[in-house]
């Protein structure tokens, strides 16, 4: 069988469990994708062959030992994935893309690597990001850019960028991401390929180098919306090591996802979405996939929501502050290197986060900002009283060239305006492709209240059954 | 830009980019002060948009979930790292510990 690499989480286990394949021969054709056309793509900072291979050798010997029912205590084993470098791993190099991490081996594991380990998916190696996970276009990087598989002039977004490169390039069957605000939806859209950023502490961030400890959100970037919620189940749940973990019951996702009927459903509009500056190309395509949820049986409601000029604001203050408390600890005693290894980005924003946090400053611009906070929560609430999901365009323009960010003062803010009020509030949203624009993949974006993460799996799984804007990756040249 | 306005900015001179880089324990370049101190005058001035929206009576939100005070189980397994693997990725160990910069003058 040809292509394997090309497989979504679901049909990999499937074949497995048919015997079609073993996982070492998925594992293979993934490296071998890897090893082809890296070196043009740049997703991967490390790349952990040998262990791969151990690793699926020995899956392969637990399939033939217990058969169906090995997936039972494992429910992904076998399943290659690509991970973002800033999320721990035991004994392999995490650097979050950045010189002062650039020779770290951590001893331990994140919550979230530890539990894929223990589903049995098999690491394949660490996908580049914007250093430190400061950015939306994956260029703030300290090593070197990672270029969109669609067009390798334009950036496939960030932060998560390497790890969306690599699912669009098929270079794994998934791969996990890290949201502060956008950077799981944000490179989704950009590379065509599925997005999902669950509720705050819903997912563990143990482990997972901190940008904002308020608002991250650790995450999966798959190829379909149920293989999301394959992940989830693995990795949401409330984790000792994590106090903002949350005790709600971890649910089927895949299974309420797939029963999930957008039949008398309502969407909301928010008008404030759809008035900034999109490109055309971007809202046609939202428009018409508005349609076809209408056509599934939704009911699409105008609401109002606020400005979200202000959300970008409110998440400028609290990221950079949250930014620079977290930044501090890295001092080259411990672990790394010393702190005349930042890049310009990583000092930019803790420099703004130490302003806002000084004396004298602090309310005008950091408590000021977390009230804002709470009119951007009740907002939202108000508006989850008339409607189940919300609505819109992921980014508010197709992916850029290489090379833009580097020109506006909050460029990754900015881009991510559409992002940033449900990340401050903490909810859940999902991007999954909705069509091309330029020839490059344009983004449609549903966010749910907390902890409703099936309704928006669900909703996204409808529309894929319906539209084959998600099987567009297979056709790409690299 | 998107949303930048117009009005007279209240500038961050490189005396205050300079202040800032030492409560931040940062070196700069030459060009990095001058690019900061344009670059954080842009961004205060966008942020203090804010100001248009009423928040008298509006509370902080720090933690979005609610959670307050969640302690550890004692009867749980807490042994995170040994001292071994905490010094790892030291580059001076002496006799078991970290080895840091003075603080004080003899």
């Amino acid at each position: 069988m040809s292509d394997l690499n090309k497989l979504t989480i679901e049909n990999t286990i499937s074949g497995l469990k048919n015997g079609d394949f073993s996982s070492e021969e998925v594992t293979k054709a993934c490296l071998e994708q890897i090893n082809s056309h890296d070196k043009k793509l740049n997703a991967f900072v490390t790349v952990t062959e040998k262990e791969a291979l151990e690793a699926a050798k020995r899956a392969d010997e637990l399939i033939n030992e217990k058969g169906s029912s090995a997936w039972d205590e494992q429910p992904l084993l076998g399943v290659p994935y690509a991970c973002k470098d800033n999320y721990s791993t035991r004994g392999i190099k995490t650097t979050a893309s950045s010189n002062v991490l650039k020779d770290y081996i951590p001893p331990f594991d994140a919550a979230v690597v530890a539990r894929l380990n223990n589903a049995g998916a098999i690491l394949l190696g660490k996908t580049n990001m914007d250093a430190f996970a400061h950015g939306s276009t994956t260029e703030t990087s300290d090593f070197f850019s990672t270029k969109n598989p669609w067009d390798k002039k334009r950036s496939p977004g960030g932060s998560s960028g390497g790890s969306a490169a690599a699912v669009a390039a098929n270079m794994c069957i998934f791969a996990t991401g890290s949201e502060t605000a956008g950077s799981i939806r944000g490179p989704a859209s950009w590379c065509g390929v599925t997005g999902l950023k669950p509720t705050y502490g819903r997912v563990s961030r143990y482990g997972v180098a901190a940008m904002a400890s308020s608002t991250d959100s650790p995450g999966p970037i798959t190829k379909t919306a149920l293989d999301s919620a394959l992940v989830l189940k693995v990795i949401a749940g409330k984790d000792k090591n994590d106090a903002t973990t949350a005790t709600e019951k971890v649910k089927n996702y895949f299974k309420e996802a797939k029963n999930f009927s957008l039949e008398g459903v309502k969407i909301g509009k928010p008008k404030s979405y759809f008035e900034i500056e999109l490109e055309p190309g971007v809202k046609q395509r939202v428009e018409e996939s508005l349609k076809v949820f209408e056509e599934l049986g939704a009911e699409i409601v105008e609401i109002d929501l606020i400005d979200p000029k202000y959300s970008i604001a409110v998440y400028t203050i609290l990221q950079r502050s949250e930014v620079s408390s977290n930044l501090a600890r890295l001092d080259g005693i411990r672990y790394g290197n010393d702190r005349t290894h930042f890049g310009f980005e990583a000092k930019k924003r803790m420099m703004l986060g130490a302003y806002a946090l000084s004396a004298g400053y602090y309310d005008a611009y950091y408590a000021k900002a977390q009230k804002v906070r709470t009119l951007l929560i009740e907002d939202l609430k108000k508006a989850f009283e008339k409607v189940d999901l919300i609505v819109g365009p992921t980014m508010p323009c197709v992916a850029m060239e290489l090379g833009e960010s580097e020109k506006s003062a909050m460029f990754g803010e900015l881009m991510d305006v559409l992002n940033e009020q449900s990340s401050i509030a903490g909810i859940t949203g999902i991007s999954i492709p909705c069509g091309e624009s330029e020839d490059l993949p344009v983004g449609i974006m549903l966010m749910a209240d907390m902890f409703n993460e099936e309704k928006v799996i669900g909703a996204a799984y409808q529309y894929q059954n319906k539209t084959d804007h998600h099987y567009k990756i297979h056709k790409l040249e690299l | 830009m998107l949303y930048f306005n117009k009005m007279a900015k209240e500038k961050i001179s490189k005396q205050q980019v300079l202040h800032i880089a030492h409560l931040c324990n940062l070196t700069l370049s030459e060009k990095e002060i001058e690019k900061l101190s344009e670059m954080l005058t842009d961004t205060v001035d966008y942020i203090k948009i804010l100001d248009e929206l009423d928040t008298k009576d509006t509370p902080e939100t720090y933690q979005v979930t609610g959670k307050t005070n969640v302690f550890q189980n004692k009867d749980e397994e807490n042994t995170t790292l040994s001292q071994k693997e905490a010094l790892s990725n030291a580059r001076n160990v002496i006799k078991g510990m970290f080895s840091t910069k003075g603080v004080f003058d003899r």
